[in-house]
């Protein structure tokens, strides 16, 4: 019998820390995004280790990894791939762009044309490309790892409210702490660690992991929390827009990937207000109080309105 | 979940600061207290509340900071200063008030914080109340239960920040809902004593408009422009012919210059009935509006006392207090044929008397009249048919008259309202030497169709005469009646020319208005009756028809302690009920956080059981084990898919035994 999910989920954990040092946290973040099939958004500073923690995700969990620098120049096409006819066979042969890839890291996500970040998101939701009035599946699974910078705003096109919400989770990493810094510089080089890696899953077991999220219990009183919390968001001045359906969804969904990365059969509040900071801040326009406040700020504070009932 | 702890602790915590919306509701509140003072308080100190007010609710809308400290101080100063001015004092009732009143919209321009906040309300609670120190009618009592409503919801948005304005409005309204049972009981059962609590100063009446212990010519007609309640009568049967309702009030036999005024002998009065009771031929109960003078109303003549009360020696009924307070009392009345026929001579006399000079046409024409007739009788009957056939006019604008104003209105002005007839008759009658005496009071009354009520307002205020016989002692004659009888038939509106001045109220082209006044009347006295009329008398009544006798004050005591105290546990009950978990793993879990509370460690609302279940074991190893029992049993049998007994009853034998 293979390994259950959850202790396979421990061992990408553990593999990934030692590549990705000093962030834990994110990193359990990203692999529940991952677990509860969602996409994930990484606001940060450009070398804090973003492509590092996908790549090196791809590479455990032994998925195909591609990485796409958005330039404000990029056309859809540069994405999703092009159809061009070939001479010696006389024949219109498409040629797949990196978006035919199980991990797929779009770079910067905010410097590229409206279109073809639209082109991107609508791949992510339906999981599909249509070109040339012809519909191809996307390999499975299909992971967006998004960046965006935040500090440089100039020339940009910064993604909607609307369309953040594709993202299931925004995270930051942030600098790593004193000892893992040292650990870096001490230590190899990361792109080589990577390419030592060894898949410690296979898709067919991410594929189970994933399904095993989805069976993880929620229980009547958790319901009642997160539909308290979704109430909150929805009725106090502090929010502008509160959390949309999928918002919901989205937050079900990751707190039982989390319930699964702790190997547990039922999901906790814990769960709830784990995932929160990831799942909640992008999907809510603050108001008042709250008006730029950090996303962490911003979570803690919705949490500590609402009592656990 | 170390890193969310973390956060919380300086973040999220929320504020003791108050948000924009909490200090909107605040304003509101404020202004809310300063409603029900409207036309109660001098103008000066309202404006002045209201520019505090303004100033804070401008700097609100635009999100300014408040006004600086060095201002609030100076104003602070000023608000002291002004109160002393105006009153000369700090301490007392009105001062007191004016001083809540400034400090309240001062303490608004300095409101930041929670703490501000309640104080705020609080005061706001307080001026509110303090409406009542002046003045109870209905209108007030609403305006004021409106403050306290708006009050009661700023506080619940102070203390909840988050909710919206129709859900904290909801709540106070229930809060208040919650609170009239217990304002039932505490206003039936209370112990009433005969005053009210805090005291009216007798000040407080001053300014009322009514009949006073004299009259000059115009005095009656400047009361009859007010649409101001004098009185209200019931008749307990039948109501006598509006032309017989003369209700007594004081009786004026001294004349100095052009002023008649209530002699000194006839202050004289009488603690029993001066004469025989006969059967009453009009039963009813009246309701005085407060006065601040010591007379009370009644038809002619009383046939019995009512309590507190004595006869003058001219037949007014007197109360041994002024009436500073609404003042109810039955009455029954019949006439007393030949009443005064002994009258003292020194009454006699008085009657008789007029100044030494002053009106010689006046005089010379009452000697003709009284040359020509043989009895007293005849005499009135001319003097009273002169005023028919000679072009006498009723008006509400009489002519200004000079120094011998009965010899200018009897030949030259002939115009003028009730007070001049009756002056001019009496002058004559004295004249030609009949005893004769004015009697001013009201005429007739409004009888409201909705209650029955009759509502006597100062505008049916009426002077008339008395003329003294030999043989049938003091008859009522009512020159008024000679020249307008419209007037004492069908009443003022009817008896005036076209296009006078006449009270809002009589104008028949406001029928609608009437009627809608008709019923806010009915219902203004239902509340004078029942609310504020509601005296030691009438709880004494009314606990008799409960079945219980003699209620002295102990036995009201008992039952208010009681009943009160029942109230309170049938309110924490429902208050425990509404909180009470129901979930049976959740029952077990509440027992070990409690136990934990006690030890200054309770979970936070937000707290789930597992971070809670870390913080404890962080603070105390000794219940480390113990706890993540306890937390594991909890988590899987509350979110866990499939709950089982035997787990239950272990989390129960496990919090039973839990010991921190």
């Amino acid at each position: 019998m293979p390994n259950s999910p959850s202790k396979n989920l421990q061992r990408v954990l553990e593999a990934a820390s030692d590549v990705v040092l000093g962030k834990p946290h994110p990193i359990r973040m990203a692999l529940a995004c991952l677990v509860a099939r969602g996409h994930l958004l990484i606001e940060d500073m450009p070398g804090v280790g973003k492509t590092t923690l996908a790549h090196a995700l791809a590479r455990l969990l032994g998925l195909q990894f591609a990485r796409v620098q958005f330039t404000s120049d990029m056309l859809p096409a540069d994405l999703l791939g092009t159809t061009i006819f070939e001479r010696d066979s006389g024949r219109f042969r498409f040629h797949p762009g990196p978006v035919f890839a199980q991990v797929l890291l779009a770079d910067e996500i905010n410097r590229a044309t409206p279109k073809a970040q639209s082109a991107l998101l609508e791949a992510m939701e339906e999981r599909q490309v249509t070109l040339d009035g012809e519909t191809r599946a996307l390999p499975q699974p299909f992971f967006v790892i998004a960046t965006q910078n935040p500090a440089h705003q100039i020339g940009t096109f910064p993604l909607p409210e609307s369309q953040l919400d594709r993202f299931m989770m925004r995270i930051e990493l942030g600098y790593p702490a004193r000892d893992a810094e040292r650990a870096l510089l001490a230590g190899m080089d990361r792109r080589q660690l990577i390419a030592q890696l060894a898949p410690v899953m296979d898709p067919t077991e991410l594929e189970a992991a994933q399904a095993a999220a989805e069976r993880i219990h929620a229980a009547p009183a958790l319901f009642d929390y997160v539909l308290a919390l979704i109430e909150h968001t929805r009725g106090a001045p502090e929010f502008e827009v509160g959390l949309s359906p999928r918002g919901g969804l989205a937050l079900m969904a990751a707190a039982r990937a989390w319930a699964l990365l702790a190997g547990r059969d039922h999901v906790l509040p814990e769960d709830v207000q784990a995932v929160a900071p990831g799942v909640i801040p992008h999907r809510l326009l603050p108001a008042g109080e709250l008006r730029g406040r950090s996303a962490p700020d911003l979570t803690a504070a919705l949490i500590a309105a609402v009592p656990v009932p | 979940m170390k890193w969310l702890r973390l956060r919380t602790a300086s973040a999220a915590v929320p504020s003791e600061a108050l948000t924009r919306p909490q200090l909107g509701w605040l304003i509101a509140a404020s202004a809310a207290a300063y409603a029900p003072h409207i036309g109660q308080q001098p103008v000066w100190l309202l404006s002045a509340c209201l520019l505090l007010l303004g100033l804070r609710a401008l700097l609100w809308q635009q999100r300014r900071p408040t006004a600086p400290r060095w201002l609030l101080v100076a104003l602070s100063v000023a608000a002291l200063g002004a109160v002393l001015i105006a009153y000369r004092q700090i301490f007392g009732r009105a001062p007191g008030v004016a001083l809540v009143a400034l400090f309240l919209a001062l303490k608004l321009n300095e409101t930041h914080s929670r703490r501000d906040a309640h104080v705020l309300v609080q005061g706001a609670l307080f001026l509110t109340f303090a409406t009542f120190l002046t003045v109870q009618g209905m209108a007030t009592t609403l305006l004021a239960a409106l403050s306290a409503w708006i009050s009661l919801a700023a506080l619940c948005a102070a203390t909840h920040g988050t909710r919206g304005v129709r859900d904290n409005l909801l709540r106070s309204g229930r809060l208040l809902l919650m609170a009239i049972p217990a304002m039932l009981v505490l206003f039936v059962l209370f112990p009433r004593i005969s005053a009210p609590l805090w005291g009216l100063p007798l000040d407080a009446h001053a300014g009322r408009s009514g009949l006073s212990d004299s009259m000059a010519p115009g005095s009656i007609a400047q009361l009859s422009l007010s649409d101001e309640i004098a009185f209200r009568a019931k008749f307990d049967d039948a109501q006598p012919a509006q032309q017989d309702l003369y209700w007594r009030g004081p009786v004026l036999s001294q004349l100095e210059g052009n002023r008649w005024a209530i002699s000194a002998r006839t202050r004289h009065s009488f603690a029993a009935l001066p004469y025989t009771p006969r059967n009453a031929q009009a039963r009813y109960e009246i309701t005085l509006e407060p006065h601040g003078k010591n007379w009370l109303f009644a038809l002619d003549y009383p046939q019995s006392l009512p309590e507190g009360s004595t006869l003058s020696a001219d037949y007014q009924l007197l109360a041994r207090k002024a009436v500073i307070d609404r003042r109810r009392y039955a009455v029954e009345s019949a006439p007393v044929p030949g009443l005064g026929r002994d009258e003292p001579a020194a009454i006699l006399d008085e009657t008789r008397a007029l100044p030494r000079l002053g009106n010689p046409r006046a005089r010379r024409f009452a000697r003709e009249l009284a040359a020509r007739a043989d009895t007293p009788r005849a005499l009135v009957a001319s003097v009273l048919s002169n005023f028919r056939e000679q072009e006498f006019t009723y008006t509400l604008e009489p002519p200004l008259l000079g120094d011998d104003a009965i010899d200018e209105f009897l030949f030259d002005t002939r115009r003028g309202f009730c007070e001049h007839y009756a002056a001019a008759f009496v002058y004559l009658m004295r004249a030609a030497g009949v005893p004769a005496r004015i009697v001013t009071g009201y005429q007739g009354g409004e009888r409201n169709p909705v209650d029955g009520y009759i509502v006597v307002r100062q505008s049916d205020a009426h002077a008339w005469a008395e003329v003294w016989y030999a043989d049938s002692g003091w008859t009522r004659i009512d020159p008024t009646a000679a020249i307008q009888p419209s007037r004492i038939e069908r009443g003022l509106a009817q008896a005036l020319p076209r296009g006078e001045p006449l009270p809002f109220m009589l104008r028949a082209d406001f029928d609608m208005l009437r009627a809608l006044r008709f019923r806010w009347d009915a219902l203004a006295n239902a509340y004078n009756q029942w609310v504020i009329g509601y005296d030691a008398v009438r709880q004494r009544e009314l606990m008799a028809r409960m079945g219980m006798r003699d209620a002295d004050w102990q036995k009201l005591a008992f039952w208010l302690v009681g009943l009160g105290a029942l109230l309170l546990a049938v309110y924490t009950l429902w208050a425990l009920r509404q909180h009470a978990p129901r979930d049976p793993w959740l029952i077990a879990w509440r027992r070990v956080t409690r136990k934990l509370a006690r030890r200054g460690l309770a979970q936070e609302a937000w707290e789930g059981p597992q971070a809670y279940c870390e913080r404890v074991a962080a603070a105390r190893g000794d219940l480390a084990a113990a706890m993540k029992q306890i937390a594991a049993l909890y988590c899987a049998g509350r979110y866990g898919p499939a709950p089982d007994n035997t787990a239950l009853t272990e989390l129960r034998r496990l919090a039973r035994h839990f010991k921190p």
